[in-house]
């Protein structure tokens, strides 16, 4: 293994890093100024909402930022700072950029962080993860266009449509997202149960029902609820691998 | 007419500025994310050939390349166009933007399909993309120190339990804002049949929002709502 973690932790990488995070914030801060613009100018959010959507949602994030980073600490070490701020911090996830990395490596004939993944093979896996994150941006500059002209046409034409498929392809998506975290499905007549982790969503979910019939006489519980449902579904989770030893 | 001036501003001056800034904002994304491998490969000399990223970029294509297409579809009747600009160019979707999104709508009562809930969105995605940065920026620079200062339990429980939390009580935050029972049970039957399917866990959920599109849709043309049958 050469030293291609100095080249990766270079001045000139934290740079280029840099300078993507900043294209993400400013966009961030010009959609938020575009958004609070058009808020304010119907009266469509009172100051009071507002006040309750930024705590909702700086509350939500903290629990998964946090996982993010447990998640992804390990990858400093592997691709180096800067472009674990890029890819992980902005435009990618961590299951994917992982995964990215170690296909690039693979294509030289070596393992990520293993001997031989030396200045070659990291800068193959920069290739992977940046051409493999590609897809998306460009599949979102060519679709939301068009999606959005869709979406405007069925607002008059069939508004409940919009509403029941905002409701039931997200439903779908997140009840399989759970289900795949909790189980291990080989084969129908084979599946293996994770008990703590099926401990740990059973615990958010069930939460989260009580969550929402105290939420209507504590209005501020409703602010918590996905934060709190977080807590006991990790606490649920770590008490039955506990006690499952 | 209120509702028509708030309408006509939103087709005429909301949506497309969003699609403005969003097609600046994505394509400088897409060139400056690009700029490392760039330099890597042609100003420090690392380039490991055409073939060598060919055949690591082929294997992902394949694997992903449908999910590419289907991820802003699916999520672009929760996100709305600002907020599908924004999450894709951030990442971090379904652990981070779609939770905060139905979080926020569902704190400040926002229906969907509203511009109040699209503005939310926006908002709640604007707060979450700083955030996240923040705890990124403290992994990046002090990682390790604070994960040696953390109980081994505590970093156990965190990598382990995270995702099935927040899948779990995301899925329930949807559920509740479900209209009618029938839409529950179709949600319920579409995500069984696509989780007993014998594919990846990876495309399965992009099977999960095909199926979800088309469900909706077949709900929407042969199950009368409620509001129609009265």
């Amino acid at each position: 293994m050469d030293d291609y973690l100095a080249v990766a932790n270079s001045t000139a990488m934290w740079v280029l890093a840099l300078v993507l995070v900043s294209i993400v914030v400013v966009q961030a801060l010009m959609y938020l100024r575009h958004a609070l613009a058009f808020s304010d100018r119907f009266g469509l959010l009172t100051p009071q909402e507002k006040a309750r959507v930024y705590k909702t949602a700086t509350i939500t994030s903290i629990g998964p930022a946090v996982a993010v980073f447990i998640v992804s600490v390990s990858l400093v070490a592997l691709i180096g700072a800067p472009m674990t701020l890029m890819r992980i911090g902005v435009i990618g996830s961590a299951v994917f950029e992982l995964y990215a990395s170690a296909q690039g490596a693979t294509a030289m004939g070596v393992e990520l962080g293993k001997e031989g993944y030396g200045l070659q093979a990291f800068t193959n896996s920069v290739w992977a993860m940046t051409l493999g994150g590609s897809g998306w941006i460009i599949a979102t500059l060519i679709l939301t266009k068009r999606l959005g002209n869709a979406q405007a046409k069925m607002q008059t034409s069939s508004p409940r449509t919009l509403i029941i498929m905002g409701m039931i392809t997200p439903a779908v998506i997140f009840l399989v997202l759970s289900i795949n975290a909790a189980f291990n499905i080989k084969t129908l007549g084979n599946i293996q149960i994770e008990h703590d982790k099926l401990a740990a969503a059973l615990g958010a979910a069930l939460s989260m029902l009580l969550f929402r019939h105290l939420g209507k006489s504590q209005p501020w519980l409703k602010e918590w609820s996905l934060g709190f449902g977080l807590l006991i579904g990790l606490a649920a989770g770590q008490l039955t691998s506990t006690m499952m030893g | 007419m209120r509702n028509s001036e708030i309408d006509s501003f939103y087709s005429q001056t909301f949506i497309p500025t969003a699609h403005r800034l969003g097609t600046v904002t994505l394509v400088l994304g897409l060139v400056f994310s690009l700029l490392p491998a760039f330099y890597l490969s042609f100003v420090i000399g690392a380039w490991p050939g055409f073939e060598a990223v060919l055949r690591a970029f082929i294997p992902i294509a394949a694997f992903v390349g449908v999910i590419w297409i289907i991820e802003p579809l699916s999520y672009f009747p929760m996100l709305g166009v600002a907020g599908t600009y924004m999450s894709f160019l951030s990442g971090n979707i379904g652990n981070m933007r779609l939770p905060v999104v139905i979080g926020s709508q569902t704190a400040v009562n926002a229906e969907l399909g509203t511009k109040k809930a699209e503005v939310v969105a926006v908002i709640g995605i604007a707060v979450s993309v700083i955030i996240n940065l923040a705890f990124v920026l403290a992994m990046v620079l002090l990682g390790n120190l604070i994960l040696s200062q953390l109980p081994q339990f505590a970093v156990d429980m965190l990598k382990n339990y995270t995702l099935p939390s927040i899948y779990a009580a995301v899925f329930m935050m949807f559920l509740g804002s479900a209209k009618e029972t029938l839409h529950i049970f179709v949600v319920i039957v579409v995500a069984l049949i696509v989780v007993a399917l014998p594919i990846s866990e990876i495309i399965n959920v992009t099977a999960a929002g095909v199926g979800g599109i088309l469900a909706s849709l077949l709900v929407a043309r042969f199950a009368p709502g409620r509001s129609e049958k009265a």
